[in-house]
């Protein structure tokens, strides 16, 4: 039996401190893609605290957020606290998007939106023994490859991959509803004949639940899934949160100074 | 050159069970042994071309060996950055079968044309690139390719359509590079790549161009080149003329690759460039017809051939 409490903590956990390392870590490299870092965090908190129990292979499409998966990457042990000293920094190990190889659990580089699916689906396709899960951003899905890449998900009945969009609701200049609105993407994704679960992508009990489900029972109905992730950019932070200018920005001392004291008084 | 990829491709996939055939909703009939034979290993992605170079680039990182095929305008420029993103950066040794190479599709026009393939495909690191002259050459390049994937090698292979006939050779310098008239180099010299070498060896058949030699080459990366550059080195004091025939747009081509490295390497040789006007064609008319108004003309060729 799965002792739910203790990856509920140990996730909780995980988010607490990665916050606190992606605005260190930005303020520090005078720049870098803070708002979807933290929008996504909680995701990849829930998915890497179950790495003790489940394996999977981890394809970032939404690349941008490089940041939020190395501090997950430290958590569990995988990458040293240290790379965080030189992040952006000329002759680094890591810039701002992934590079194949830089850590085990790397294997791919993105960076450019609408590829990360398709390639999951063909390692998928290949290894349909083994899980994988891929998070792409709520922007991304303007990309036409995006679709290609559901109908083929679909039509292949590729349920050993797990979909996940990070839906901010965000993209680089304003809100994507007023840019290509997919609101009703729970019925497109329907429409493709794929199975949308819509959670709160901030609320880790969800996640977790719907990550096992994914672990436990993926090939229980023969329908791949998609999880949209409700979530907010530049969650945990006041004056970031749905404030479009921080979907890529740099920090001043004294809103380094903010910020901290905001994500340490939410201690778990 | 169609049933030549299919039957080396189907020979190829009975002893590797790794190949598998990703295709464009292109390629009626010609696949049906291989289908038969692999029916699950046959994966018609739909009109998704972006998906499915993807697609490959990720099966081939798992281990497998994806062979993508479709008409070369969506396969390569439709779908540029996925080669560029997901088979250069990532580098994976996925095959890419390009059909319609040049004016191929001729009445289909122009969006059905390839003129820049080989261009794009030459700033692709690593990215080796086949021209075969015929359905013969198909095989040879298609083995080339296949092997080269197992290194995580990508490669093109730029076919043209069906129907091409198989050209003498009339000595092989090696797998790549053949002489197709004349068995040395001679003071006229053609060189010419792609299912377009016939109609050079057909001009020039007469025997008052029996002092013009014509050699082929099917793979335009950096080592063939070289040891071309190498052959017409050896030759320069014999060479007085040295013209390219290719079936692309005047840019990026064999041509300009070649010359570079002359230039590089500091070789006092000008070459003729024979190939497509830099624009789009709007006319409905057969290849033929199509190459000779737009710059690939039987009698240019001719004409070149008979100044001494």
């Amino acid at each position: 039996m799965l002792n739910l409490d203790y990856f509920l903590q140990k996730t909780k956990r995980f988010s607490y401190l990665s916050r606190i390392d992606i605005v260190n870590t930005i303020y520090k490299a005078k720049g870098g893609h803070v708002g979807g870092s933290l929008s996504v965090i909680d995701i990849l908190s829930s998915v890497y605290a179950l790495k003790e129990k489940y394996d999977f292979e981890f394809v970032l499409s939404k690349g941008h957020c490089l940041l939020a998966w190395l501090v997950t990457l430290i958590r569990i042990g995988e990458l040293d606290k240290s790379i965080l000293e030189s992040f952006y920094l000329d002759n680094s190990s890591f810039g701002g998007h992934p590079k194949k190889g830089s850590s085990s659990s790397i294997t791919w580089s993105t960076g450019s939106l609408g590829h990360g699916l398709s390639i999951t689906l063909g390692k998928a396709f290949a290894s349909p023994n083994k899980n994988f899960i891929c998070v792409l951003g709520d922007g991304e899905t303007n990309e036409g490859s995006v679709w290609e890449a559901l109908m083929f998900m679909s039509q292949h009945k590729l349920t050993n991959v797990l979909v996940i969009i990070d839906n901010n609701k965000q993209e680089s200049l304003t809100f994507t509803d007023d840019i290509l609105s997919i609101e009703n993407l729970n019925d497109r994704l329907k429409g493709f004949g794929l199975k949308a679960l819509r959670i709160d992508g901030h609320d880790h009990e969800q996640i977790l639940d719907n990550l096992l489900s994914y672990f436990t029972d993926r090939d229980v109905d023969n329908v791949p899934k998609v999880i949209i992730a409700d979530t907010i950019k530049g969650k945990g932070i006041s004056f970031m949160e749905k404030v479009p200018k921080w979907h890529h920005r740099k920090l001043t001392p004294e809103e380094h100074t903010l910020a901290i004291e905001e994500l340490t008084n939410c201690k778990v | 050159m169609r049933n030549s990829f299919a039957t080396t491709l189907t020979e190829i996939a009975r002893n590797d069970p790794k190949v598998i055939l990703l295709a464009g909703d292109i390629g009626f009939r010609i696949f049906d042994k291989f289908i038969e034979e692999f029916p699950d290993r046959f994966i018609n992605c739909g009109i998704a071309e972006q998906n499915m170079v993807s697609v490959a680039a990720g099966m081939a990182s798992a281990g497998r060996r994806p062979i993508v095929y479709t008409i070369i305008p969506f396969l390569i420029m439709r779908s540029f950055e996925q080669i560029r993103v997901d088979i250069g950066i990532n580098q994976q040794g996925v095959v890419l079968v390009g059909v319609g190479g040049g004016l191929a599709y001729d009445k289909l026009g122009s969006t059905h044309h390839a003129y820049e393939d080989i261009a794009l495909m030459r700033t692709i690191p690593s990215m080796k690139i086949f021209t075969p002259i015929d359905p013969e050459d198909v095989s040879n390049c298609f083995i080339q390719s296949y092997n080269l994937a197992k290194s995580d090698i990508p490669s093109y292979i730029r076919l043209s359509k069906g129907g091409e006939p198989n050209i003498t050779r009339i000595k092989e310098v090696s797998s790549n590079i053949k002489f197709l008239k004349s068995s040395n180099i001679t003071s006229n010299l053609f060189i010419t790549h792609g299912s377009i070498s016939s109609l050079v060896v057909d001009a020039l058949e007469d025997n008052k161009y029996s002092n013009v030699s014509v050699i082929s080459i099917s793979e335009l990366s950096k080592d063939s080149l070289l040891k071309l550059t190498n052959l017409l080195i050896e030759n320069l004091q014999l060479l007085k003329q040295v013209s390219i025939v290719e079936e692309t747009f005047p840019t990026g081509g064999l041509h300009e690759a070649l010359s570079s490295i002359l230039m590089k390497e500091n070789v006092p040789l000008g070459i003729k460039h024979i190939c497509l006007d830099h624009r789009y064609i709007f006319d409905i008319n057969n290849r033929v017809s199509l190459l000779s108004k737009y710059g690939i003309e039987k009698s240019i060729i001719q004409e070149i051939a008979l100044k001494k």
